[in-house]
């Protein structure tokens, strides 16, 4: 909570000075409201830095700083067909969201929900899912997110079109969504080994 | 040496700056906006079900003025405004204005995309150009290249030196920061060759990640290389800072940036969106000269 304060608090004073510099009467009034300017972007860089907090959009930028653990665990979520047989789903087929903050929202805020949430959640998402692949049986293939399509930004992280792979696309109606943690010890998947793959949830069967 | 500092301070951020310069920043943050807000579906995150965003914390919600589930229209209009405000930025027109409003709805809509379960969206490839915004509407920067711009272009002045500064001193952040915290998280162990390799493996194992799964492998066999790329990537992090004042810096670091995103890009996985912003390093006014010039000899 207080970082969320000190961030929002950061931000308005970035805007507050941006405006009055506008508002300058002289050369010198603008050059003083100027280096306020300059100071509080200065003190936004400096701070996420120091205390290592995300101030967004002053952000502390700790891309990759952590070390990887022996043992890797990862949300994964499936699509299950209505004949039981699970795909792996496609981050196309669940636009808006980005599969990458849907895995972490099943793996933190998911828990918080209550049970009726969860099952209207996970409707609407199978819901989506389904209607993705009606999609891409018509199409032939998946749109990409936005309207920039080929030529849009890639997410932080690649994903695989998985349904664009022979066999990857579920060709009956996908009815229900399975979220496992997939644990593994690092290098050993490279080294031909699987993943064990634990189920966390099952949401219901979708009737169609 | 408070004097030398003055002196270095007044240099760095009041010498004689190009309007074409800061033009040129203003386009290169404005197009590069628009390219994220083009490749996402921010107005139908925020009207996706009420249950999705029921763990939103409140917190999250007032930060970034979230109405969550936004109603349909209201979500639709939000993002036209946005997309109009950064073309007329992009275009020069009513500048000040159209980046202040610019700034302040990406500052809304940007964290729509991690708001489902964090309060932060860096990585997502708009911070930089949010704050680059707000402070470009504090800034001449349609004096040049714009529908409002004057003829001829104003001469070299140091309001057009320091908002390219500090837009400079943004993106270079990412990249001192992104050090920093590796020895401030980590320690100095983060700089070793089984570190990089496990960080190798461990995207190229990932089902959901693993889409270039040959380089990166293949790397994390070569303990040197491993560690070269450690050495690498943590000597471009804390010295591209050196670019913001420095134009012999910005000739080393520049490319070296590039490559090192082009080998995270096919090793790692990673796709790093601020990429484009790294042209607002760019002398856009020189270059702008040079090919007068060329012209006029042709």
């Amino acid at each position: 909570m207080i970082v969320d304060v000190v961030a929002a608090a950061l931000f308005t004073a970035l805007v507050g000075a941006a405006v009055v510099v506008g508002r300058a009467r002289s050369t010198i009034d603008e050059r003083r409201r100027v280096h306020i300017l300059i100071g509080v972007g200065l003190v936004g860089v400096a701070l996420p830095m120091i205390s290592q907090r995300d101030l967004y959009p002053f952000s502390a930028w700790q891309l990759v700083a952590i070390t990887v653990p022996d043992t890797i665990e990862v949300p994964h979520l499936m699509a299950v067909d209505d004949a039981g047989r699970e795909y792996e789903v496609d981050y196309r087929a669940v636009r808006p969201v980005p599969l990458l903050e849907l895995s972490s929202w099943f793996d933190t805020r998911f828990k918080q929900l209550s049970s009726a949430d969860r099952a209207s959640a996970t409707e609407w998402l199978v819901s989506r899912i389904e209607a993705a692949r009606l999609e891409a049986v018509a199409r032939g293939s998946l749109p990409e997110f936005g309207v920039l399509g080929r030529v849009g930004a890639p997410f932080f992280l690649l994903h695989p079109r998985f349904w664009d792979r022979p066999g990857g696309q579920p060709a009956r109606p996908i009815v229900r969504l399975r979220v496992y943690r997939d644990r593994w010890a690092v290098g050993s998947r490279l080294a031909g080994a699987d993943p064990r793959r634990m189920l966390q949830y099952e949401s219901s069967v979708v009737a169609r | 040496m408070t004097a030398r500092f003055r002196l270095s301070w007044d240099a760095l951020w009041w010498s004689p700056g190009a309007a074409r310069t800061l033009a040129g920043a203003r386009i290169v943050i404005a197009l590069h906006a628009l390219w994220i807000i083009g490749s996402r579906d921010f107005g139908a995150l925020a009207t996706m079900p009420a249950a999705l965003w029921s763990a939103t914390p409140t917190a999250v919600r007032w930060r970034y003025l979230l109405w969550l589930p936004t109603p349909g229209w209201l979500a639709t209009a939000t993002v036209v405004v946005l997309v109009a405000a950064l073309v007329a930025v992009a275009i020069g027109w009513r500048v000040r204005a159209s980046a202040l409003v610019a700034g302040l709805l990406l500052y809304h809509v940007a964290p729509l995309e991690s708001a489902l379960w964090t309060s932060t969206a860096y990585t997502r490839g708009l911070d930089i150009g949010i704050l680059s915004l707000i402070v470009l509407a504090a800034s001449p920067c349609g004096d040049a290249w714009g529908v409002d711009a004057p003829v001829p272009v104003p001469a070299d002045a140091p309001k057009y030196q320091w908002p390219v500064v500090l837009i400079r001193v943004f993106v270079a952040s990412i990249y001192l920061l992104g050090g920093w915290a590796k020895f401030a998280r980590v320690g100095p162990s983060w700089v070793s060759a089984e570190n990089l390799r496990r960080w190798l493996q461990y995207f190229a194992e990932t089902d959901t990640v693993a889409v270039f799964t040959t380089l990166g492998p293949w790397i994390a066999q070569h303990a040197a290389l491993c560690l070269a790329a450690a050495v690498g990537a943590v000597v471009v992090d804390l010295g591209f800072m050196a670019s913001v004042p420095s134009r012999a810096a910005r000739r080393i670091f520049l490319p070296a940036a590039l490559m090192m995103h082009a080998g995270i890009l096919v090793s790692l996985n990673i796709a790093f969106l601020n990429v484009p912003q790294l042209l607002v390093f760019v002398d856009w006014d020189w270059l702008s000269r040079q090919r007068n010039q060329s012209n006029a000899t042709s």
